[in-house]
């Protein structure tokens, strides 16, 4: 009996520290603290690790930030890789269209595409340098191709996934073939068609990261690897959140353009 | 209504022969589009169009490539390359595979590490270059860090995400049957999340790859990504092609490797159609 | 129900359909003929997986038989047309248009119609089939009873001459589905289409069916025709009347007799056998 009433009592409580406290909340921030405190003490006690700047280095390297540097970096970053991206999109999306609904334009395009894709973009630094006379055009080329195979596939597999029924719906009402891609297939591709396009986002961001660090000619990623070679850590990591800011930025905006195309997806 | 013909109308059908599969459309087109591809790079090169002047042709690549391949060089750039690539990614599923299925799996633990490893998740991985060379001062590791991190995220989503899409209802039939976490754990939340994890792991196998060469292009000292870099500092044009068709075959074995073997783990799974056009009308 | 200028007759004459699986060949239709009256609504019953919706995609144009004619007012089909529209099973609405986009889409696709007109058809057909109050709704927030509302209009607005049902009530529950079916007796007691109705319960293919068409399995033809002369309006009352008890028995027992010849001739049975013997013992 007193068992029953233990049980009722630790009940009540829990509804209480329920009703106030929002532990799911709690327990995400303790999620920040628990790691910030287990870097401190890691560099701290661990002696290997002693070369890795402490967050609170981290913290006080922020008020000697260069700021106009930093900006101007930001900003050369930010035009590279939105640059890539849009021609990628520009490029691979109708491509992409065009191999996902026809099956002359996919046996003709995709094995290609398959024999060239595998190269990683990456791969491509030393013949881009080749090809491109200013490294702003090497850059943006890099990115480019980054993006672009993201968005051929994923707009691809989309439109060849469409539920069959609606466009044969569409052709029952009538709608002749321009119609029947504009109002049936792409909206139904369109979830698909984002996820290629988040893809994209994250890899131009990596390409240009690498490939500022290799150009010598400012971004981000010139701005962490100088840090490096000067050996100021506090001012790499520091550079790392700021690259991390910045895609994290890119990719809830694509997501947030994703949200509102598809918002039909998302209402329950 | 005229219903004379009574007798039965038979079907004639014959599988496709040999000779009509090569002659479908499909494999003609297919090999039109990978021969526009040599070809147009032969005549570009061949008429100089652009900087294709200093671009090698397919001819001289081929010739240099074979060349190559029969070099010591080779074998120990491509082994130092894929020993990279499989340490990163293999130490990322080891640990993105397990965390995943936990996060997935209870709230407490997701809620505990999920919000930092967001907050890691857009640094992409070129950028924990310096501090891998700072942490780890043997050069191997510090190269194979960039794939690991490459890998490590689209790993751990894709479990996450392959968690949370199995149908809760499988759990409250679990639980019915009287199964314990343990059981639960290993009859219904990996095998649920499986298809997932398996392309989680081919994707991360891919941008390994990358990983690699970009570690080997800024720090390395072998490797192909190094040995391209190389070969452009000592204008050596066909040995970049070269080295990125190697690198892509590499890749592209390993990731077709991948998915054989987790493909295999999954028989239920289900296979991905033709293009659209075809099967709107038959 | 008399014959309208606007109905239309479907004949099939000995149709045959393949189908190539994974290397394998499997006929699906052989031989089959019927004809769909005009202004008449035609169920089609057998065991599942016996080709019925390879019927409906074939009066809707979506594929073509192999062997045979399907012709509508004695010209073959040659394509799909918003002469024979589709409910399709489970829904097929258009999950990124509202309710009411999803009614207009086919008349102002076409331009046939001008918006005016459109929006106040799309209304009234609305209001028939009871969606007024969620004509801005998305499909994903509608029920699955709504949703087949829904659809229905979609295709009536554009007044096709055959309409096809392809299981158009399967998933839903019980009550919904009663409801579903005295909506569309309804509905079709007022249009002058021909209608084609698929599905695989016996009592829904009775209280709705002009004709009853029985199918036999793989390979598929129509196995006979029973002529269901209940009176129409139809009502559920009607499921006790002496008629519809012998419609059924009929009807039962021909069904029972493929079930079988299924079930020894093929390994896969795949018919509704124990709902239909029960069905028969609680009668």
């Amino acid at each position: 009996m007193s068992d029953h009433t233990a049980t009722v009592e630790s009940h009540f409580w829990r509804q209480i520290s329920r009703t106030f406290v929002n532990w799911s909340l709690f327990r995400q921030i303790m999620s920040f603290v628990l790691f910030l405190v287990l870097w401190s003490i890691i560099v701290v006690a661990v002696d290997y690790f002693q070369q890795i700047p402490t967050p609170k280095a981290v913290f006080m390297a922020l008020f000697e930030l260069p700021f106009s540097v930093v900006f101007i970096n930001m900003l050369k970053s930010f035009i590279r890789v939105l640059a890539g991206f849009f021609l990628g999109i520009l490029l691979g999306f109708p491509i992409g269209v065009a191999i996902g609904y026809s099956k002359v334009a996919k046996s003709l395009i995709f094995p290609a595409f398959e024999m060239v894709r595998p190269i990683p973009p990456i791969a491509w630094i030393p013949a881009t340098v080749l090809f491109f006379v200013h490294i702003e055009s090497q850059i943006i080329f890099l990115t480019f191709y980054g993006a672009f195979f993201p968005v051929v596939y994923n707009t691809m597999g989309g439109i060849s996934e469409v539920d069959i029924r609606l466009p044969r719906a569409a052709m029952s009402f009538g709608l002749n073939k321009r119609q029947m891609l504009w109002k049936v297939i792409l909206p139904a591709a369109m979830p698909q068609i984002f996820t290629g396009m988040k893809l994209a986002m994250g890899i131009t961001w990596i390409l240009v990261v690498a490939a500022e660090m290799m150009a010598n000619k400012g971004g981000m990623g010139y701005y962490v690897w100088y840090n490096h070679t000067v050996m100021d850590y506090p001012h790499v990591v520091l550079g790392m959140g700021i690259i991390g800011l910045c895609g994290a930025i890119c990719s809830i905006g694509i997501a947030w353009i994703g949200n509102y195309f598809t918002r039909w997806q998302r209402i329950f | 209504m005229s219903n004379a013909n009574e007798e039965a109308l038979d079907f004639v059908w014959q599988p496709p022969t040999i000779k009509s599969k090569i002659f479908s459309q499909t494999t003609i087109l297919g090999a039109i589009s990978i021969l526009l591809v040599f070809v147009s790079w032969g005549l570009l090169v061949h008429f100089e169009v652009y900087r294709f002047v200093l671009f090698p042709s397919p001819a001289e690549v081929l010739e240099e490539g074979i060349a190559w391949v029969s070099t010591h060089v080779f074998w120990m750039d491509a082994g130092a390359t894929t020993l990279r690539v499989l340490g990163g990614v293999l130490a990322a599923y080891i640990i993105a595979i397990p965390l995943g299925l936990m996060i997935g799996w209870k709230k407490i633990f997701s809620d505990l590490t999920f919000p930092t490893l967001e907050l890691l998740r857009p640094i992409p991985a070129p950028a924990y270059l310096p501090l891998a060379i700072l942490l780890l001062p043997w050069q191997e590791a510090s190269v194979a860090f960039i794939p690991f991190i490459d890998a490590f995220f689209p790993v751990l989503l894709n479990t996450i995400v392959g968690v949370k899409m199995i149908d809760r209802d499988y759990f409250r039939a679990a639980r019915c049957l009287g199964s314990s976490p343990k059981q639960i754990f290993w009859h219904v939340v990996l095998p649920g999340a499986l298809p997932s994890i398996s392309s989680g792991c081919a994707i991360g196998m891919g941008i390994g790859w990358m990983g690699a060469v970009v570690g080997e292009m800024i720090t390395g000292k072998w490797g192909l990504g190094y040995r391209i870099w190389e070969a452009y500092i000592l204008i050596q044009y066909p040995l970049i092609v070269n080295g990125m068709i190697a690198i892509g075959i590499l890749g592209f074995g390993s990731s077709v490797l991948i998915r054989y073997l987790t493909v295999r783990l999954i028989p239920w799974r289900r296979a991905i159609t033709d293009s659209l056009e075809e099967s709107i009308t038959k | 129900m008399s014959t309208s200028n606007q109905a239309s007759e479907v004949i099939f004459n000995n149709v045959g359909k393949m189908a190539i699986f994974k290397k394998n060949q499997t006929v699906i239709l052989k031989n089959c003929s019927f004809t769909v009256e005009p202004g008449k609504l035609t169920v089609l019953i057998g065991p599942s997986g016996c080709g019925k919706t390879t019927i409906i995609n074939l009066i809707a144009g979506y594929e073509r038989p192999d062997l045979g004619s399907v012709k509508m007012d004695g010209q073959p089909i040659s394509g799909p047309n918003w002469e024979r529209l589709v409910v399709f099973q489970e829904t097929a609405l258009y999950p990124w248009l509202s309710c009411y986009e999803n009614v207009m889409f086919g008349p102002l696709s076409r331009k046939v119609m001008a918006k005016e007109k459109a929006h106040e058809e799309t209304l009234k057909l609305l209001a028939k089939v009871g969606l007024e109050d969620f004509r801005d709704k998305y499909p994903s927030q509608l029920s699955g009873g709504m949703q087949r509302r829904a659809e229905l209009a979609r295709a009536l607005i554009n007044q096709p001459k055959v309409m096809l049902m392809d299981e158009p009530f399967r998933g839903l529950d019980a009550m919904t589905r009663q409801l579903m079916q005295e909506y569309y007796l309804k509905l079709f007691e007022e249009t002058h289409a021909s209608h084609v109705f698929v599905t695989s319960e016996l009592d829904e293919a009775i209280i709705l069916a002009d004709n009853l068409l029985i199918m036999t399995n793989k390979p598929s033809k129509i196995q006979k025709t029973i002529e269901v002369d209940l009176p129409r309006p139809r009502e559920w009352s009607m499921v006790t009347s002496k008629r519809y008890l012998e419609i059924k028995a009929e009807a039962l027992e021909l069904l029972h007799e493929e079930a079988v010849k299924a079930s020894t001739t093929s390994g896969k049975v795949d018919v509704d056998l124990s709902g239909l013997l029960q069905t028969a013992d609680s009668d």
